[in-house]
């Protein structure tokens, strides 16, 4: 009992700070949520019950947003992960100058998004951009592609962006994976007389698939809050077609000021990411028992 | 105890040959975007949009670097690496602290209230921006650092303490316990061999926390305007009439990089154990 | 008695030194005003005049620059949660019924003298803007029309011309109506190593650059609609008339349009789009008015001496042309904020910026984006020798300024073209019909209407639109 007493001395600074910027907050965004407060028009606050929340089903824009953001989360840890492990395949192997490789794969994932998108930015500019002329160049098309104002190219640019700037986390994670695989199944496998991939399809695999799953959570909560690429590189256009959550719910806050909404619709994404969160957690869960 | 996969030994010279490429291929994809915004920040006005474009300037210049330097960048430079330490520094003393408690006292429920710090990195920072905008309004903090520093810190404090009790857990309690027998209390404790042991790993989580920090965008945008603007969101300002100012782009870029380069160049090696300790370490 | 005599000399001469000191300007010692403006292209016209201003008042002046995409945000997260933290917010007229109807801006009536030459030299329309309920809360820093361009050099061409003809079979002429915009776009875009006006192209040209990005969209609709005169909504009902024929009719020649513009120009704004004009990209642009001192500045533009201007475009209905100039953006405004630290300085910087004489050296310059406004910029001979026609462009705006149709101002403002830029951004990616577009685009000014109340904004708006409305 005394032990726990002093833990909590240890812990209660940082409690405080977190209670304070973090629950309260949350705390006013849920007292906000059942209100209609749209400082546009006035300051006052007028109790309206759930009509926020009942709002959120009718409101086809935020459904169009979240469609968008599905797609980018799951086509996005889709190619990621599988871009990464091959990557990761690539690099487990005896390298010259292997710590200059890893190093300069890495880049990426330290830049800042606001950076990156403005690099990408740049490059996919039709007619000035580098990235038309080399695939003029390498004859795959002869055309200025409007990389980012086209409806379907311009979430694909978002997600070629992303794919960028976040395959080097899934590689270096996977690779430490494989680094730390205990040996005694791969030499079993081997002695059996398996092939290369069947080693990596039946023990490899198997294997790293508790960390694959925390890699692609972890990816997953991050472009669900993707917003700075599409701040700076499409303004969530054109129309709606690269909208994300995020973007949706900022404009909502700080375009239109109807706060009321918003907070509800902040609270409304949470409870969806806690539920896939929980989800992958259970799955989760399930693998550490099956892999113990 | 690493063993390779495939392990068997690759075959030909074809294979590695192969092998190379693609590695090469991975490598251009990773670092040409790099070179390209370097190359831009070095051309001249006149060679943003020649067509086909330029490789490398056929006079390069820095003369975008002083442009940007003229706009006031330094004193954006200045404001993010203040926002930055600060914020990172209290992260660290307080995460610490917490993960002491958590880790090394182990209280029954240490391991909940790990999960529940954890869990406050996972609400989208936009369910929560807008009532931090109005507190720090009322309290007359918008624009000044403070506001940066608290609402930093608080990120970092959910990441710090979640890595910092992982790192501390691993320290053999033998250390703490002959350490009590000589009348240390938990302070003593935490500071003559917790923290000496896990310097790196202190440092490591340092080194994440100013990496967030610097890169952060959504709350230093609403929280600041002129006097704490941060540098990224000096690079974001960037856009409309100003969207064709390649040059001046391309330089922020590399000068908004720079800096989490070094940062991370120093400290390489544990640097790539704590994203993988981040993941992994359940 | 003499010392009499000279203690009187000596108080004259101190009251006269006072006076002058007066004259010259008060003293806000240690003030430090605070002013929230977006645009480097206004930034390079504000600057050099605010810190002299600060040197003249021993004052100090913070701005705020930001992206125009963040403007709105920045000055109502401002207002939220009471302000004090600006003295000087920019504004767009538009968001007038928002700024200054919702009581955020300090009344300036008194501190204004209408019947001053000061006043008076400012021409109504830009005089209107800074103006809600017949109270002065703003003066115009920008005056804003659109103004038609086109590349002279290739218009005149005979050998294009004579191909025109044999292509379209009316003559070539800068287009007067949207219908022969669409066939000079159409007929001007060109490939690389294609022949333009005798000369083989070394990149790609086409026919017509618009701003078709998604915050400006809405004006490029607009600067179509306008030429009908029909009002925003019905004066009676409040129902919205823009999704009626001529909405779409503008709408579909938008789309029609596209092909002929530059790639990428649905992600164009401010600087995108004077850039393809000036770097003769494209063979017509309409734009606000000061492109056409920057299009010919040689530091800025490729194609000096080669710009030709007209009126907007419009439509033949009936055989009759209906032509009506949009004054797009009404025009940029400084207010000084209700809540600020320190009025009286604020006042006097935005009276010294809007004055006759700063004004003039701004509007003047082609590094700023600002346009002119007073009736002295207009009969200025400095403006009016700055490039050639420069004074039949000055009577065109005077002219546009007195007919033009103006931007929506409502309470609400910027949340209606908000809506409206992003239907039609979604007609033009292809995601909607026209009709479609602009049905929802009606649908949702209704929800706005009745979220800042139905009756209230009809009476606002009828006062509004009244005026514009043509008299038959």
């Amino acid at each position: 009992m005394k032990k726990q007493y002093a833990a909590v001395w240890f812990v209660l600074p940082a409690t405080i700070i977190i209670l304070l910027l973090v629950i309260y907050p949350m705390v006013y965004s849920l007292f906000v949520s059942f209100h209609s407060y749209n400082i546009a028009i006035s300051q006052k606050m007028t109790f309206i019950g759930i009509e926020n929340f009942k709002n959120i089903f009718l409101d086809g824009r935020f459904w169009n947003s979240i469609i968008n953001t599905v797609i980018l989360v799951v086509v996005g840890c889709a190619l990621q992960l599988t871009l990464g492990l091959a990557i990761a395949l690539l690099l487990n192997q005896k390298l010259r100058s292997e710590a200059a490789i890893k190093v300069l794969i890495l880049l990426p994932m330290l830049m800042a998004p606001v950076v990156v998108a403005q690099m990408w930015k740049i490059m996919l500019q039709p007619n000035i951009g580098c990235v038309n002329y080399f695939l003029q160049l390498l004859h795959v098309t002869g055309q200025e592609i409007e990389w980012l104002t086209k409806s379907r190219l311009a979430i694909f640019s978002l997600l070629l962006v992303d794919l960028w700037q976040w395959t080097p986390f899934v590689t270096i994670v996977t690779l430490a994976g494989l680094y730390s695989m205990p040996t005694s199944p791969l030499e079993a496998a081997r002695v059996d007389g398996a092939s290369g991939f069947q080693i990596f399809r039946y023990v490899s695999l198997p294997l790293l698939k508790p960390i694959l799953i925390v890699v692609v959570l972890i990816r997953s909560i991050d472009i669900y809050r993707l917003l700075e690429a599409v701040v700076v590189m499409t303004e969530g256009g054109p129309g709606f077609s690269t909208e994300t959550v995020s973007f949706y719910v900022f404009s909502v806050g700080f375009k239109y000021f109807n706060i009321g909404y918003a907070a509800a619709l902040s609270y409304f994404i949470s409870i969806i990411l806690s539920l896939v969160v929980g989800f992958f957690i259970n799955s989760l869960n399930r693998e550490m028992r099956g892999a113990l | 105890m690493s063993t390779k996969l495939p392990s068997r030994r690759i075959k030909n010279k074809l294979g590695t040959i192969f092998g190379y490429v693609l590695l090469a291929i991975v490598l251009i994809w990773f670092v040409f975007p790099l070179y390209w915004t370097f190359a831009t920040s070095v051309k001249q006005k006149g060679e943003f949009f020649s067509s086909p474009p330029l490789l490398f300037s056929r006079q390069p210049t820095l003369k975008n670097y002083t442009e940007v330097f003229e706009d006031g960048s330094l004193i954006y430079l200045k404001n993010s690496i203040i926002a930055v330490t600060f914020s990172s520094l209290s992260a660290i003393v307080l995460g610490s602290l917490a993960a002491y408690g958590l880790a090394r006292i182990k209280p029954s429920w240490s391991k909940k209230y790990a999960l529940w710090v954890l869990s406050l990195r996972l609400f989208p920072p936009i369910a929560i921006i807008l009532p931090l905008f109005l507190m720090m309004k009322n309290l007359h903090l918008i624009d000044t650092y403070w506001s940066l520093i608290m609402v930093y810190t608080m990120f970092n404090l959910s990441f710090a303490v979640w890595i910092l009790r992982a790192f501390f857990e691993d320290i053999p309690s033998e250390l703490d316990e002959s350490a009590f027998l000589d009348g240390c209390s938990h302070l003593g404790v935490f500071f003559k061999i917790i923290i000496p042991i896990t310097k790196t790993g202190i440092l490591t989580t340092a080194i994440f926390c100013s990496i967030f920090s610097w890169n952060e965008f959504l709350f230093a945008t609403i929280l600041t305007r002129s006097i704490t603007k941060t540098f990224v969101v000096h690079v974001a300002s960037y856009r409309g009439s100003q969207n064709l100012n390649l040059g001046a782009i391309s330089a922020l870029c590399i000068l908004g990089t720079i800096p989490i380069i070094t940062l991370f160049l120093l400290t390489r090696r544990h640097f790539i154990r704590g994203i993988t300790l981040g993941a992994i370490k359940d | 008695m003499r010392k009499n005599r000279l203690f009187q000399i000596g108080i004259i001469i101190s009251v006269l030194l006072m006076v002058s000191f007066w004259a010259y300007g008060q003293d806000f010692q240690g003030q430090e005003v605070r002013w929230l403006f977006h645009g480097s292209h206004f930034e390079s016209g504000f600057k050099p005049w605010s810190e002299k201003w600060a040197a003249e008042h021993n004052a100090k002046v913070i701005t705020t620059v930001v992206p125009f995409e963040d403007l709105y945000q920045k000055l109502m997260t401002e207002l939220v949660g009471g302000g004090g933290d600006y003295d000087i917010i920019q504004y767009m007229y538009p968001w007038g019924g928002t700024v200054a109807g919702g009581g955020y801006l300090l009344p300036l009536s008194s501190y204004i003298d209408v019947n001053s030459d000061w006043w008076k030299d400012i021409t109504p329309v830009n005089q209107k803007a800074g103006m809600w309920n017949g109270e002065i809360y703003g003066l115009t820093h920008d005056g804003d029309t659109h103004m038609f361009y086109f590349r002279k050099d290739i218009f005149e061409n005979e050998e294009e011309k004579a191909n025109f003809k044999a292509q379209f079979g009316h003559d070539l002429r800068p287009p007067v109506t949207w219908d022969e915009y669409l066939d000079a776009a159409n007929f001007f875009t060109r490939k690389k190593g294609d022949k333009l006006a005798g000369e083989v192209l070394t990149q790609d040209f086409y026919g017509a650059a618009e701003l078709l990005g998604r915050p400006n969209v809405y004006w490029w609709f607009l600067t179509r609609f306008s030429n009908f005169s029909v009002p925003y909504f019905d004066l009676e009902t409040m129902e919205p008339k823009i999704n009626g024929p001529e909405g779409v009719r503008c709408l579909e020649n938008m789309i029609s349009c596209l092909p002929f513009m530059p790639p990428g120009v649905l992600n164009f704004g401010w600087a995108e789009g004077n850039a393809a004009f000036m770097n003769g990209q494209a063979a017509m642009i309409v734009i606000w008015t000061d492109t056409g001192k920057r299009a010919n500045a040689p530091e800025l533009s490729k194609i000096v001496g080669k710009v030709g201007y007209g009126l907007v475009p419009g439509w033949l209905v009936d055989g009759k042309l209906k032509q009506r100039t949009f004054l797009s953006g009404g025009g940029w405004i400084l207010g000084v904020l209700k809540d600020a630290k320190h009025k009286e300085a604020a006042i006097s910087l935005i009276k010294y910026l809007t004055g006759p004489e700063v004004s003039l050296v701004n509007v003047t310059d082609y590094n700023t984006a600002m346009d002119p406004y007073r009736y002295s910029h207009i009969k200025s001979e400095k403006f009016r020798n700055l490039f050639p026609q420069a004074g039949e462009f000055l009577d065109a705006i005077e002219k546009n300024f007195e007919s033009g149709w103006p931007e929506l101002a409502l309470p609400g403002g910027s949340e209606y073209m908000d809506v409206l830029g992003l239907y039609v951004h979604r007609a033009l990616n292809g995601e909607l019909k026209p009709q479609d577009a602009l049905n929802a685009v009606a649908e949702e000014w209704k929800k706005i209407t009745k979220k800042y109340g139905l009756e209230e904004q009809k009476r606002i708006f009828q006062e509004f639109m009244t005026p514009y409305l043509p008299k038959e």
